[in-house]
């Protein structure tokens, strides 16, 4: 088991009145799986994330991510987030390497994998330029590339691809989709977009607002690589749009 | 030679002129308004006899020594004020409050602290900067995006190499900023501090300047205040901030 929430709720206190973000959250991730989590704003699925990455912590609950609590470098789980957050000072080949820096790798070590990871993103030819210079595609395969050098067990997605345009997204979900099954990581996978969560995840859950709940989940047996216009996602989307239109009201 | 040099050197052509002109018309007499050609004579006897050298020379020691401390002890301070709630909500509130203080005000503390020393002007043009430093570093680090903390935090940077890596490059530009502030405000505490305080230095000769009625010695340390302050200017913080801006592709 990769990913455990048992019973999870979260509540957040402004102004002095407590708002329920997360109820009763159930959810179990195999190694090696790709879960998308998929509903509209204010369903609480980026406080999901952040509570697998560690950056919050339940209001009650259990969350156990790679048999830990989450946080602990052991966890070996990274977040991606909707802007790439790179480091505008630095290069790309040392944006790739940030992590393997952080662990003290020395430098000729981290700049020969921060290479292969460039590669591995086809982004070889850009490893010495800035950050400014690249489009906001590029910036996410470079993102995606810091995180993966680490080798990490799990990763958290929160929306990487929604600010792209349909065309790049269309590309990076193939790309994601080659990655994932060459690196065989965890992947929990945060969107809104129901053809993407459909052409990622093995299973998607849907989410329903206030309080976030988990509505339903549905398994993709859809074989890989999947594409936006597969007739069988169509076909798919359907049932899933319903059960957003339910989770809605 | 480019154009707009030239049009910065004529400029400063007429600006002598009319000085000129203007003092060679003897609406004032000359101890309260001097000509070029007198203001000159200071400089070639200062060089001289060494004493306006050598006052320039001191001034700038404590100039110097003075802002490095400034620094020293302001970039880690405004590091710290940023990143901690409770250094906001006890000290910060504090350090707001001496930032308003004229740092002038310190010299009659400093000089009972330290006796009429080296030591003293330091310590008032140590209050002088330090604060505006300290202040943008805090902003600086403050505006550091939440989510480039997290994506640090996430790829495994502990906390001193987060600051290293993260916040301090994150805040130069806005911490460049508060180093000019601060720079202006030492110059202006110097000089405070050497009109009042008695020992070798650039304000010591402007006080010796009024005490005789040498207006053009005045004018000659006014003038020299200045060009130093151009040179600090166009040749230390214009490029750090071009480099930055650069770096950071701020345009």
């Amino acid at each position: 088991m990769s990913i455990h929430l048992q019973n999870v709720s979260k509540a957040f206190s402004s102004r002095g009145a407590s708002v329920q973000v997360l109820e009763h959250i159930e959810l179990e991730v195999q190694r090696a799986e790709f879960v998308c989590l998929l509903g509209p704003s204010g369903c609480g699925k980026s406080t999901l994330l952040n509570l697998l990455a560690g950056f919050e912590s339940p209001s009650s609950g259990t969350v156990i991510v790679n048999g830990r609590s989450p946080g602990q470098p052991a966890a070996r789980a990274v977040l991606l987030f909707q802007d790439a957050t790179l480091f505008p000072w630095l290069s790309v080949e040392d944006n790739v390497a940030f992590g393997l820096a952080a662990q003290q790798m020395p430098k000729p070590q981290r700049r020969r994998v921060a290479a292969e990871y460039l590669e591995l993103v086809g982004l070889h030819d850009f490893r010495r330029a800035k950050v400014y210079q690249l489009s906001g595609g590029m910036r996410q395969r470079v993102a995606l590339a810091r995180a993966l050098c680490l080798k990490p067990e799990i990763l958290l997605m929160d929306e990487p691809f929604a600010s792209l345009d349909a065309m790049t997204r269309d590309l990076l979900h193939e790309e994601l989709q080659r990655i994932w099954l060459a690196t065989k990581a965890t992947i929990v996978f945060v969107t809104h977009n129901v053809r993407e969560a459909l052409i990622l995840g093995d299973r998607v859950a849907v989410l329903r607002p206030r309080p976030g709940r988990i509505q339903r989940v549905f398994p993709v047996d859809l074989p890989r690589p999947r594409h936006f216009e597969d007739p069988g996602i169509a076909e798919l989307a359907r049932g899933v749009l319903h059960e957003l239109r339910k989770a809605a009201h | 030679m480019n154009r707009r040099f030239a049009t910065k050197f004529s400029f400063l052509f007429v600006v002598l002129a009319l000085w000129q002109v203007l003092a060679g018309l003897q609406l004032w007499p000359n101890y309260l308004f001097p000509s070029p050609a007198e203001v000159l004579e200071v400089y070639t006897a200062g060089i001289a006899d060494g004493t306006l050298l050598e006052a320039t020379v001191s001034s700038l020691a404590r100039l110097g020594v003075g802002y490095a401390i400034s620094l020293l002890v302001g970039v880690p301070l405004g590091l710290i004020w940023g990143r901690s709630r409770l250094v906001q909500d006890t000290v910060g509130v504090l350090m707001i409050g001496l930032q308003a203080l004229p740092s002038i005000t310190w010299l009659p503390i400093a000089l009972l602290w330290f006796g009429l020393s080296e030591m003293a002007v330091i310590f008032v043009v140590f209050m002088g900067a330090v604060w505006a430093i300290a202040i943008a570093t805090r902003d600086g680090i403050q505006s550091v995006p939440a989510n480039s903390i997290r994506s640090a935090r996430t790829l495994g940077a502990n906390s001193l190499f987060l600051t290293i890596q993260v916040l301090l490059p994150a805040s130069l530009p806005s911490m460049i900023t508060g180093m000019k502030l601060g720079w202006s405000f030492a110059w202006r505490s110097l000089m405070a501090g050497e009109l009042l305080y008695y020992g070798v230095g650039l304000g010591q000769r402007l006080s010796q300047g009024r005490e005789l009625n040498d207006m053009s010695l005045v004018v000659a340390v006014m003038i020299i205040i200045i060009v130093f302050g151009l040179i600090f200017e166009r040749g230390v913080f214009q490029p750090l901030e071009r480099r930055i801006r650069e770096q950071f592709n701020l345009g």
